[in-house]
């Protein structure tokens, strides 16, 4: 009985590590995708603050990364 | 230019007190400093705030304020590559360098090559990858200096010394890299990240209120846009001998759009080859920390972003432009600027943090390398004490720096840029090695080897016809999609090779040796 339930348990960490694992490297690699779509951001308007679109999206995509990464780090801390 | 005494004084003043740190730097966190774990890596005992700070000292170099801006001002827009490179890179760093840091904590590593070694089971191609670390960072250090003396070259003239402002630099440098030496040979890495934090308030700071005053003080960046739509052949001319427009509002063309795209994702593959950029990651103190402290590193991006920025805004400051024009050198757009618009006490600030900026870095990389040298070529030859070894790292940490020194001398300092790039397409080749290892071991080495130096050879090849066989101004060939960054080329080339020979290996027989666990790449022991 005791051996039965501590392999169940060990089956759901693995599939629970799985699941997180493919969401880690989905949000590790999304900024290529977001950034490899030039033509998405490849222009000079809108302008914000005089600043062409090409130039200020691509900044505020620098900080989309820092979130997806931050979530990416958080989901599969060793330590809760 | 508000260069005056005032600015000598805060400069050298706050030097005196970079200089202090490095020192009882040795004192922060204790160790053995005559261990190489604890001289090379800290003793491993850096949380998520300081590996963010050693990480962020190698992205805050004089390939921000110098490099990128430079060539952002001769080239225009295709040079803000750069941005969704910092932007990528880090994605690459947290797939890749937690489990290179499980792997070393579990066996002891402190190298990319000690774990090839052990998991891929030969010993050629650790040396091979060895080798191309210590190649790759030269030019890497090479950058660094050129930013040492775009500030002192602009200092010297805003004190009116510039007619031996040749001899005073290179004192000023051989002064500079000596002081530097002695603290990295005290203090190890510590030394470096503690200065590194110095460094990098100077910078925050620095790239606060200057982004600020500019943009305000002279009518903003559609203003500064405006002028560069104006004035940009004249800067063609003074830059690249031609006299067109500079395109700067986007990507004119796809193909200016493709070599953008393989620029950027090029430098982000490779930046996490780098030794230095391994070392730092090795020596976080755990696992949690070193991936919190990659995943904020894209905020230092924001920061090279905008003071890319600069190589447009220097457009509305005629001053600085001039100077810029006067010396035919775009790697003092920078320091010209931050001279024509801020006070004199203030650029001292600034200019300190620029040059500290390059100095920390340089350390970084000069430590890393000589790891790599100790450890893996000349370990692999003679069986070293642990302290023979740790002074034999200190001494080529500082023969390394004096190396690249001399280096700077070859290279236009516009295009200063192309020696990162240099070291971008060498140091890609170790890609297959070093990353695909992590998640597999069915990698065949000496297929793998075979793949390095095919694109190690392939890379040069095409560095030579892009430039012509003359000096170094482009890193990207002409394909049929367009302009191309080499490392990928080679990469490709180099990936091939790897799994075609693999795959030949296979069917010939050949079985992955039983060495590294796959389990000892993601959990401890």
């Amino acid at each position: 009985m005791e051996v039965k339930v501590s392999y169940i348990r060990i089956v759901n960490v693995n599939t629970m590590m799985n699941g997180r694992s493919i969401a880690y490297a989905v949000l590790c690699l999304l900024p290529f995708l977001l950034y490899g779509l030039v033509n998405t951001y490849n222009g000079p308007k809108p302008t914000l603050g005089g600043l062409p679109f090409f130039y200020w999206y691509e900044m505020v995509l620098l900080v989309v990364g820092g979130v997806l990464y931050a979530i990416a780090a958080l989901i599969t801390r060793d330590r809760t | 230019m508000n260069i005056d005494y005032v600015t000598l004084g805060v400069f050298i003043g706050l030097f005196v007190v970079f200089v202090l740190i490095g020192f009882l730097a040795s004192r922060f966190r204790r160790g053995d400093l005559s261990s190489l774990n604890e001289w090379g890596l800290g003793g491993r005992r850096f949380g998520a705030l300081l590996v963010w700070f050693l990480l962020g000292a190698d992205l805050f170099t004089a390939y921000t304020f110098i490099a990128v801006p430079s060539g952002f001002l001769a080239k225009g827009s295709l040079y803000w590559f750069a941005v969704p490179y910092v932007g990528t890179s880090f994605g690459v760093a947290l797939l890749t360098m937690p489990r290179l840091w499980t792997v070393s904590r579990n066996r002891g590593y402190v190298t990319a090559p000690d774990f090839i070694k052990g998991r891929m089971n030969s010993r050629s191609l650790a040396i091979a990858i060895a080798v191309t670390g210590i190649a790759a960072e030269l030019p890497y250090i090479a950058l660094q200096i050129v930013g040492l003396e775009a500030v002192l070259t602009i200092m010297l003239y805003g004190l009116n010394l510039a007619a031996s402002a040749h001899e005073i630099t290179e004192i000023a440098l051989i002064v500079a890299f000596i002081v530097l030496a002695a603290y990295t040979i005290t203090s190890g890495l510590r030394g470096a990240v503690l200065t590194g934090v110095f460094k990098d308030i100077l910078i925050l700071l620095t790239v606060a209120v200057v982004i600020v005053v500019v943009p305000l003080t002279t009518g903003g960046f559609a203003h500064a846009f405006q002028q560069a739509n104006l004035l940009s052949p004249t800067v063609d001319k003074a830059l690249n001998g031609a006299s067109a427009a500079i395109p700067y509002l986007d990507l004119p063309s796809s193909k200016l759009a493709a070599a953008f795209l393989s620029l950027a994702i090029g430098s982000s593959l490779a930046l996490y080859l780098y030794p230095h950029a391994i070392n730092g990651a090795l020596s976080s103190q755990d696992r949690d920390k070193l991936k919190l402290g990659t995943a904020i590193l894209p905020i230092y991006g924001i920061g090279l972003a905008l003071i890319a920025l600069f190589g447009v805004l220097v457009y509305s400051v005629p001053s600085a432009l001039g100077i810029v024009l006067h010396f035919k050198n775009g790697a003092l757009t920078v320091p010209a600027l931050i001279a024509s618009t801020m006070p004199d006490w203030f650029v001292g600030i600034a200019f300190l943090g620029i040059f500290v900026g390059g100095l920390v870095p340089a350390a970084i990389m000069a430590i890393a390398v000589a790891n790599l040298f100790v450890r893996n070529i000349v370990g692999e030859f003679a069986k070293l004490k642990p302290r023979t070894e740790t002074t034999l790292a200190k001494i080529i940490s500082t023969v390394f720096k004096f190396i690249a020194l001399a280096f700077v001398f070859v290279v236009p300092a516009t295009y200063a840029i192309q020696l990162q790039l240099l070291g971008g397409v060498l140091i890609a080749q170790t890609l297959p090695a070093v990353f695909l290892p992590l998640y597999t071991n069915k990698l065949e080495p000496r297929s793998t080897l075979v793949g390095w130096g095919l694109g190690v050879l392939s890379g040069i090849l095409m560095e030579l016809y892009a430039n012509k066989f003359g000096p170094l101004v482009s890193s990207v060939y002409n394909t049929t999609l367009g302009p191309i960054y080499i490392a990928l080329l080679a990469l490709g080339i180099n990936l091939l090779i790897t799994a075609v020979g693999t795959g030949v290996a296979y069917g010939a027989g050949w079985r992955p040796k039983e060495g590294v666990k796959n389990e000892e790449l993601v959990s401890l022991r």
